[in-house]
């Protein structure tokens, strides 16, 4: 388990990184990759993205409860009730909201602090062996 | 070859088998460290987690569950739970799973148990949370094992009439299911790969299995969808096919008007369940990076959709007109439609024999890839919350720590496949009740990662307030008859004026659960600073 000091340079690493490193890649390959944003407005586009992730959610939230579509028996299609048919498009809406909340809405931040603080595998505890499978001596010494 | 049965059995043999060669095939993959059995060591890539991930959350409830309780009420069916978990899911992935993840790889965290008790600064917590986490992936494990035994016995129905007779009230052989290999015996298989494939693979195993099994039923289930439309419809041609079957739809089964609108809005919480369930858990822990998620996050109502949405239909499609009164369809012991079998039945009446079997073998992988994250999990928190925890990993030694290990989950499997031998009626009643449960824990999660304010004492509140409600309204389910609907018939009622509204029990547990997580809470010591510290940064 980290320590008290250890959360204290995590910190002090985070500080350090005024061009921050990407929180999905290396922070090498990050920095080669991609433009930083810096200042008020992105930070504005940081506040505002889960915004309006949120309020769309609340609106596929809304849509879902499809009581204009009750009792309409209309065949879309010719096949497909209307009901099962707008639901399906709502399914579709998801997918496209879910797209533009990785976009925009991505919390890099708690990501960022995440790497910063994971352990290298070289400083991670040392493994046990699997706890189901075969016998853990031999798995040890494979190691 | 033209025996009836034969076929589907020899197919489904020749899949079972090859689940097993892939399980072997991916312990030599084994790295030989507990992280990489218990979660692959964070090595999974985008494409095998979105698979794997939704591998998991679809089982025999996606499938066979879907297609029955379209054949009760109808297409509503797929908005009451596909689209809302193509919102829900996601989100839960989003705004849990991300999070999760980032504290967990922080702390190196393998289960929900260790981060609860960290982030809480309390062992009592870990001791209460097993016993029902445990206590509610055994329904969950109950859905695929029963529908797995069900599936197989209606697929090879035919096959020795003499040796596996099933025969109606009047003692007349019941043809759905008639010589079929019975349902305890392909549970009990389904149970005995499952269980190989997973001492021998850990994660990685599993993975790769839900991975390969996650494709095999999602495209099986389009060709069943094409295949059955072909065959029901009577017409020349698919598009002809597909108009037939929509017009042959009854109205009350084409549209909702027999659906309760506010049950219709309480199965909107249903999907939260994903946000507490251990094994989803601990397949988020698998994730190489935070991106990796982006592609289960946007992808999963997609995939939901390509699954529900022939289901949702077919079981429709076996309340209309078009539908062959020969066989007649499968009966319950008390003498109603057995609409758990109604997928498979219609699959083993309405396609060839060899495409059956491969269909059989497309049924049974969606609902195995669920069995078996359930079943790592299950051994994972037991290892690493009550025997690692409790005992001191230097106070056992590995070989002991496996023999424990597997008895524990050799027990909880036992005990799952005892259960499955009761009459249970409806796996999408006993799904949405274990559903239901764990949607009453997720107040819990949110507040731990979200909430700066939640203490120990009001954690532990919540969680006895969710199961101490779950198991009231459970009882109380429990006393319905089944003329009205047994344990999925059960619903609360609330006076509002001179309407009274329908409630499933699952808004009574949430609130319950809620109000005294935050009540407790904010009456309570909070932890100490310094974990604080670790948690919000």
């Amino acid at each position: 388990m980290p320590t008290r000091t250890a959360d204290v340079q995590v910190k002090a690493m985070a500080e350090m990184h005024a061009s921050p490193p990407d929180p999905y890649q290396s922070p090498a390959a990050e920095r080669q990759r991609t433009p930083q944003k810096t200042g008020s407005k992105g930070t504005a586009s940081r506040r505002g993205g889960p915004l309006l992730i949120g309020v769309l959610v609340v609106v596929l939230l809304v849509l879902h409860q499809d009581y204009w579509f009750w009792r309409n028996d209309t065949l879309v299609f010719g096949w497909i009730p209307l009901g099962l048919f707008y639901h399906v498009c709502l399914s579709i809406l998801a997918s496209l909201v879910w797209i533009l909340a990785t976009k925009i809405a991505w919390p890099a931040e708690t990501i960022r602090a995440a790497q910063l603080a994971t352990p290298t595998p070289a400083s991670s505890p040392t493994p046990a062996a699997n706890p189901l499978h075969s016998t853990g001596p031999r798995e040890e010494s494979e190691r | 070859m033209n025996h009836p049965g034969l076929p589907q059995l020899i197919i489904i043999l020749v899949y079972l088998s090859a689940l097993l060669v892939l399980g072997l095939f991916s312990s030599r993959l084994f790295r030989g460290t507990l992280a990489d059995y218990q979660v692959a060591s964070h090595s999974i890539g985008p494409f095998m987690l979105l698979m794997s991930m939704f591998g998991t959350t679809m089982t025999a409830f996606a499938l066979v569950g879907s297609s029955a309780e379209a054949f009760r009420e109808g297409i509503g069916v797929y908005g009451m739970l596909a689209s809302s978990s193509g919102i829900v899911h996601s989100l839960c992935f989003f705004l849990i799973g991300v999070k999760v993840w980032s504290v967990a790889r922080t702390h190196g965290y393998t289960t929900q148990i260790q981060f609860f008790r960290q982030r809480l600064d309390s062992d009592l917590i870990g001791l209460l949370l097993f016993p029902i986490l445990v206590g509610l992936v055994i329904p969950y494990l109950l859905i695929g094992v029963i529908g797995g035994g069900g599936v197989i016995q209606a697929l090879t129905a035919g096959l020795a009439p003499e040796m596996f007779p099933v025969l109606t009230d009047d003692g007349t052989p019941d043809l759905a299911l008639h010589g079929g290999v019975p349902a305890w015996l392909g549970s009990l298989v389904i149970c005995g790969v499952v269980l190989v494939y997973v001492f021998f693979g850990g994660m990685r195993g599993t993975t790769w299995a839900n991975t390969f099994q996650t494709l095999i039923f999602m495209i099986l289930g389009v060709v069943t969808f094409v295949v059955i439309a072909s065959r029901l419809g009577g017409q020349d041609g698919l598009y002809a096919n597909l108009v037939a079957l929509g017009e042959s739809l009854p109205y009350e089964k084409a549209t909702r008007v027999e659906m309760s609108r506010s049950l219709f809005f309480c199965y909107l919480l249903i999907p939260l369940s994903v946000g507490m369930f251990p094994h989803v858990f601990q397949h988020w822990m698998t994730a190489r990076s935070a991106a990796t998620f982006k592609l289960p996050v946007v992808f999963h109502p997609l995939f939901i959709m390509i699954v529900w949405f022939p289901c949702v239909l077919i079981g429709a499609w076996a309340t209309g007109s078009l539908m062959p009164s020969e066989p007649p369809l499968p009966m319950t012991a008390g003498g109603t439609v057995d609409s758990n079998k109604i997928l498979p039945f219609l699959v083993n009446t309405q396609t060839g024999v060899i495409l059956s079997g491969f269909l059989a073998a497309g049924l049974l992988a969606a609902i195995m890839s669920s069995l078996d994250s359930q079943f790592l999990c299950i051994g994972t928190i037991f290892s690493n919350d009550i025997v690692t925890h409790y005992v001191g990993k230097e106070r056992i030694s590995d070989s002991r720590q496996v023999l424990l290990t597997r008895i524990f989950i050799i027990a909880i499997v036992a005990v799952t496949y005892l259960l499955s031998l009761g009459n249970v009626r409806s796996v999408f009643a006993l799904g949405v009740w274990c559903f239901s449960g764990f949607t009453a824990l997720f107040p819990i999660i949110v507040a731990a990662l979200y909430w700066r304010g939640l203490s120990a004492a009001g954690a532990i509140s919540g969680i006895c307030a969710a199961i101490i409600s779950w198991s009231v309204l459970f009882y109380h389910g429990l006393q319905v008859p089944i003329e009205q609907g047994g344990l999925g018939g059960f619903h609360l009622h609330w006076k509002l004026g001179s309407e009274s509204i329908e409630l499933m029990p699952v808004v009574v547990m949430l609130l319950s659960s809620s109000l005294t997580t935050v009540a407790v809470s904010l009456v309570t010591p909070k932890p100490k600073p310094e974990t604080l510290a670790k948690f919000f940064p």
